[in-house]
């Protein structure tokens, strides 16, 4: 019986989905089989699906008194034949019929005296925007080596030791707990090599948005991923 | 006279209705009457009868279509006020506003098939007939222009009639003359 109310539900909602004309649907030999049904069962689990086939009977129900509705309209005309219609006309037939059904709406876009005044005067009123633009530079060899790091460094050991000390302190940390407490150059040295350290594969970092926090965590298999999206964090070593 | 008389109030009653904002021409009810007073139907009769010799009529249009000015005021507090031209445009006025024979063409192929299926069509199914007579990119290209013109409105995967259409097309018409009357 379930499956066969499940059956008839389908039916239904499948009749409502496909866009045919709800009106060429007999809706009468649906009734009758479930009311067959409703009389079978008076089980909880029949009866939620004896309600949920009569709200689709309600759905089909509307479409078919929308469809009469629109059909009855002066508007109505079949979508087949003017698709038709338009399939044999030309193109400056069919703007032709635009044209004659058309009127434009009427406006003006210019500016008045009174609106340059009033834009003027608020222009005036406005506070001096005066937040200082800073300039990025690539960083340079020379850049790296204020920040304590070497060039070669980053081609070295320094990177696997430092994802070495990661694994051993469990394989997950904050990123300003794997930056450390030290002086400033050495925090802006390790800031930089955890940079090429992700780059390079070894690890990936893992957002907490809720607590605005980061996770570096070394990864089982070093490499970079071949379909991964590169992104970019910005961070404030003080 | 002082300047809250008819005429100031002409001239105010014009102003609002010619300013374009944001694309949408016109103004609502509810708009004209904090501005002009609640006897503002009388005060667009005395414009329109200065505005239609030249050529220019006033629509109201509600939600379910055109409002006359003596409709009641609920309906036209909601309704939007649009000047249009009073005469149709010829083709060659239409190529000066900037349309193109293959834009007004796929717009009216857009405005019947949604007409005809009851004021709601699929896109895919615009795309399909209009790629008919146009290539693919031209008729995306054209799509997106009628929806930011305001001609047709997206709703899901499928496509309405937008404000725009309501207020200056003659669906009934465009119907009749596809059909060749």
């Amino acid at each position: 019986m379930e499956r066969e109310l499940q059956e008839l539900i389908s039916e239904l909602t499948s009749i409502i989905r496909s866009g045919m004309d709800p009106l060429s649907v007999r809706l009468q030999p649906h009734i009758m089989r479930l009311r067959k049904l409703i009389k079978e069962s008076l089980e909880l689990k029949h009866v939620e699906l004896d309600m949920e086939a009569l709200y689709n009977f309600a759905l089909l129900v509307y479409a078919q008194s929308k469809s009469l509705k629109d059909k009855s309209s002066v508007l109505y005309v079949d979508p087949f034949l003017i698709r038709l219609s338009m399939l044999g006309s030309t193109t400056d037939k069919l703007a032709e019929a635009f044209l004659r059904s058309w009127r434009p709406s009427a406006g003006r876009d210019v500016l008045s005296h009174e609106m340059m005044r009033r834009a003027y005067e608020y222009w005036n009123n406005l506070k001096e925007y005066n937040i200082e633009e800073a300039k990025t530079q690539p960083i340079f060899g020379e850049s790296l080596e204020s920040l304590g790091v070497r060039y070669d460094e980053l081609m070295s050991d320094s990177i696997v030791e430092l994802y070495e000390d990661l694994r051993r302190r469990g394989g997950r940390l904050l990123y300003e707990e794997l930056l450390g407490e030290g002086e400033l150059n050495e925090r802006l040295r390790r800031a930089v090599l955890i940079s090429f350290m992700l780059t390079y594969g070894y690890a990936s970092i893992v957002k907490e948005p809720l607590k605005n926090r980061f996770w570096v965590v070394a990864k089982e298999e070093v490499g970079i991923e071949p379909r991964s999206q590169g992104e970019s964090i910005v961070t404030v070593v003080s | 006279m002082e300047s809250s008389g008819l005429p100031a109030k002409i001239r105010r009653a014009a102003q609002l209705l010619f300013f374009k904002s944001h694309r949408i021409s016109g103004v609502k009810g509810w708009e004209l009457k904090r501005s002009l007073g609640s006897g503002y139907p009388r005060v667009l009769k005395a414009l329109m009868s200065q505005l239609e010799p030249l050529g220019i009529s006033l629509r109201v249009v509600g939600e379910n279509g055109e409002l006359p000015l003596n409709a009641p005021e609920e309906s036209l507090s909601t309704a939007r006020f649009v000047l249009a031209l009073a005469d149709p445009v010829k083709v060659s006025d239409a190529k000066t506003s900037g349309w193109s024979i293959d834009e007004l063409a796929g717009l009216t192929v857009c405005l019947a098939t949604i007409a005809s299926r009851g004021g709601k069509a699929a896109r895919s199914e615009l795309e399909e007939i209009m790629r008919q007579k146009f290539p693919k990119w031209k008729v995306r290209n054209f799509l997106s222009k009628y929806v930011k013109w305001g001609y047709l409105e997206e709703n899901d995967d499928s496509l309405i009639l937008g404000w725009r259409t309501n207020a200056e097309v003659d669906l009934k018409s465009l119907l009749r003359y596809i059909f060749g009357g």
